[in-house]
């Protein structure tokens, strides 16, 4: 009597679960990339995924038009052959004009199913989002396989840090800090997508202000938030030649006061390239050393001058002064204050490694 | 009624291999008889001469000597001695039967048994006799407390189960239960192995072995050392240890002899592969077609490519290929070595190959069963082996239902009857739960032999 009453209750309780979301994979089309374009109301969705015909894969993209960006999901996918499935999510493009809007809600969807994937990267395209899903260039991979990688490039060498969809979503909503998204443009010599900087946000919106390239890692080395490389090259006019160097660890110290941030950086850096030679010589040194501390200082400076212009505090300071300064940031709208606040920047090198043997 | 050739004919049905005649005898005339099949004559006759020696002595034991003893005459213990291979001298007057027991051997030599090969280590193994096999056992345990007692089950009484152990290691109250159990049989069938375990085992549905079966005489001792027990019957190669735990069957004597590191590194292995032979073709079935969103999207693409134009649900795929592996080991265990290789090589290559081409089952699909039926060989017992092999099939059906979920299910299941049960009166799945952390870690890895080591550092030595 027992056993059979256990029977039952496994049985119901593998009935009743609801377990039956079966989902047979060779029914689903997995979509590595999305771009969405327009308008709260509008969203225009381009897919791009792989197709698999007689053993071998292709590769097909897709748009749909709809008032939401889960409508024009479903647009898409009566136009397709399988049902989209955003599983596999790696990256997802936003058109700057939509970032420059209230777009929040257009990426609600990616949240709602447990299914997908929230550790995909976002990043800001300029222009039309189609020339984006078919270049004018010629690529050597497709699109769904060429924007992932590329992302996955910028995080290594430290261009971009914390801009996947989970983070983006964490940092866009905390009012003390502000977003910084990879910017890509197309080539216009290759006409292939590139990233050319980040664009920087204010609050929920884009500000349509972007750091260039080595602006971005400046900034990503001054929130410390560096990857395996960060690798930044100078040019020294003075004695005519270049010199790169990497960032290998960095030491942050803000100091915070009534109406002014100081903020110094130790810097452990290890030389890349210097065509001159000789840093053996302590003299050599001395004098490099105290070329890159300017030059470095100049670079974040420049980061502290566009991110204030933008209202964009995409380092973090806030936080800081949520947390300890209340004086200061109950002064009112935190993005307005950061703007007009003076920050001074100081900077120390130590040159760890000279990566060579003379 | 004085037993005469005639009556001695009829008891035995007047069979043609029995030899029965008339034999001079110091005191009064004998009747000799034996089966010539089973009785070595030459040696009967040396006998023979012994005893008449003795008896002309008239000493009061004339009977008795190595290889003979004396019994009160009655039908039915004639017919037991004949049938047990003895030899019987009749003496109507004196109303006794003289027994010699002179069998004829037909054993083959104690060769390392063909399904428990080791590297390292003793290559001796039962054989069908076993006197010998007891000698191989006691030739590795010369020590005064190794009991072996004899018993006499079956409604004839004619089968003789021998159980063993070592009296000061084990469990008094085992030793009784044990005993009480094989004279409770009753059975006019003949045994085998494989029936006298049905009698011991506790939970005869179960998939899982109880006890464990062994042809070598190295494992049986070290067991015996540990408090275990073993039957043995006569004409069969096999022993039976009891009780025992589910992970004894991951271990072999080759963990052992080899180094420490070396073992620990194989029997990680063997776990490991237990968990791939019962779990990896249901994972492959709930991951494609419940919950694709955890493969890499690199490995995706490879899969989707494989399965998109597969025509059956991916448990449907499993089934054959399982099946058809099934087969194959099947077919190639039945048929003599050669020919059974050709079929593995035909039936795994040849046929692996076309069934691929021929879009019935994905490579993919290939590359997962083979991999399961490779760890299911792994695990060195072969009653273990047949059980895990088994196992995979709900575990598949229920995650081609439910997906992870019905694994967790039949996970779930499967730990309950663990828990439930019972080898030889204990718990089967012992070092897990009742838990014991001396013993579980030995599950997973082979530490060395501690308590030499603490000793020798004791002492300061090192040699």
């Amino acid at each position: 009597m027992r056993i059979q009453k256990g029977i039952i209750i496994v049985i119901l309780t593998l009935f009743l679960s609801g377990c039956w979301d079966e989902t047979q994979y060779k029914d689903l089309t997995i979509v590595p990339l999305i771009g969405i374009e327009g308008e709260e109301g509008d969203i225009t969705a381009m897919f791009a995924f792989p197709t698999f015909q007689n053993g071998q894969i292709e590769y097909s993209s897709s748009q749909g038009k709809g008032i939401s960006t889960r409508a024009a999901r479903s647009d898409a996918n009566l136009q397709t052959m399988e049902a989209l499935d955003m599983a596999h999510l790696e990256v997802i493009l936003m058109s700057a004009d939509l970032a420059k809007t209230d777009f929040a809600p257009s990426l609600d969807m990616f949240f709602r199913t447990p299914r997908n994937r929230i550790t995909s990267y976002m990043a800001i395209v300029e222009g039309d989002m189609a020339t984006y899903f078919n270049p004018p260039g010629k690529m050597k991979s497709e699109v769904s396989y060429f924007y992932p990688e590329l992302l996955r490039t910028v995080v290594l060498y430290s261009y971009g840090a914390n801009f996947t969809l989970q983070d983006a979503m964490k940092t866009m909503f905390d009012p003390a800090i502000d977003l910084a998204l990879p910017y890509l443009q197309i080539n216009e010599e290759t006409g292939i997508p590139k990233v050319v900087g980040s664009a920087l946000f204010s609050k929920q919106r884009y500000t349509g202000i972007t750091l260039s390239s080595s602006e971005s890692i400046s900034s990503v080395i001054m929130a410390n938030k560096i990857n395996k490389y960060a690798r930044i090259t100078f040019e020294w006019e003075a004695k005519q030649t270049q010199i790169t160097v990497n960032v290998m660890r960095v030491k942050k110290n803000w100091k915070i006061g009534t109406d002014t941030i100081s903020a110094s950086y130790d810097l452990d850096i290890s030389v890349e390239e210097y065509a001159p030679h000789n840093l053996h010589e302590k003299k050599k040194r001395e004098e490099v050393t105290a070329f890159l501390e300017t030059s470095f200082k100049e670079h974040f400076d420049a980061v502290i001058k566009k991110s204030q212009e933008a209202e964009s505090d995409i380092l973090g300071f806030g936080r800081k002064v949520r947390a300890f300064h209340s004086g200061l940031w109950n002064q009112g709208d935190w993005q307005k204050t950061y703007a007009d606040l003076p920050i001074e920047v100081e900077v120390n090198v130590r040159m760890k490694l000279t990566n060579i043997a003379e | 009624m004085k037993p005469n050739i005639e009556h001695v004919k009829k008891l035995v049905y007047e069979t043609d291999d029995l030899f029965v005649k008339m034999i001079d005898w110091p005191f009064e005339e004998g009747i000799i008889c034996y089966f010539t099949t089973l009785v070595d004559g030459g040696e009967l006759n040396k006998q023979l001469a012994l005893l008449k020696r003795q008896a002309e002595a008239k000493t009061q034991n004339w009977a008795i000597s190595a290889a003979s003893s004396s019994y009160p005459y009655t039908d039915d213990k004639l017919q037991n001695l004949l049938s047990l291979g003895e030899t019987a001298i009749i003496f109507p007057n004196a109303n006794i039967i003289v027994a010699i027991n002179l069998k004829k051997e037909q054993a083959r030599t104690t060769d390392e048994p063909e399904n428990e090969h080791v590297i390292t280590g003793s290559h001796e193994g039962f054989i069908e006799n076993k006197d010998t096999n007891i000698a191989l056992i006691r030739k590795r345990l010369l020590r005064a407390d190794f009991v072996v007692k004899n018993l006499y089950t079956g409604n004839k009484n004619s089968d003789i189960v021998t159980y063993a152990y070592i009296a000061t290691v084990a469990d008094p109250q085992l030793v009784k239960m044990i005993d009480n159990k094989l004279s409770a049989i009753s059975s006019d069938e003949f045994f085998t192995p494989g029936q006298l375990i049905e009698y011991m085992e506790e939970h005869t549905w179960s998939p899982f072995p109880q006890l464990l079966v062994t042809e070598r005489p190295d494992r049986v001792a070290s067991n015996l050392l540990e408090g275990r027990i073993v039957l043995l019957m006569d004409n069969s190669p096999t022993a039976i240890l009891g009780p025992v735990t589910l992970f004894s069957f991951f271990q072999t004597p080759d963990d052992f002899n080899s180094r420490t590191l070396v073992g620990s590194f194989y029997r990680l292995l063997r776990i490991f592969s237990l968990i791939t032979a019962i779990f990896l073709p249901a994972f492959y079935v709930s991951v494609v077609s419940f919950h694709s969103e955890i493969l890499p999207i690199e490995i995706s693409k490879q899969v989707k490519l494989a399965i998109n134009e597969i025509p059956y649900r991916p448990f449907l795929e499993a089934f054959i290929l399982e099946i058809f592996i099934e087969l194959i080991r099947e077919a190639s265990m039945r048929l003599p070595t050669p020919i059974g290789q050709t079929i593995a090589i035909v039936g795994g290559l040849v046929v692996g190959d076309a069934i691929v081409s021929a879009g019935l089952v994905s490579n993919l699909m290939v590359i997962v069963v083979a991999m399961t039926a490779i760890s299911s060989f792994v695990i060195p017992s072969a009653e273990m082996n047949m059980t895990i092999r088994i196992l995979r099939f709900p575990f598949m059906l229920g995650a081609a239902l439910f997906g992870f979920f019905g694994m967790v299910i039949g996970l779930l299941l499967l730990f309950i009857h663990l828990l439930n049960l019972r080898s030889m009166g204990r718990p089967y799945f012992s070092p897990v739960i009742p838990f014991d952390f001396t013993r579980f870690k030995d599950i997973f890895v082979r530490l060395p032999f501690l308590r030499f080591l603490r000793n020798g550092k004791k002492k300061g030595v090192r040699e």
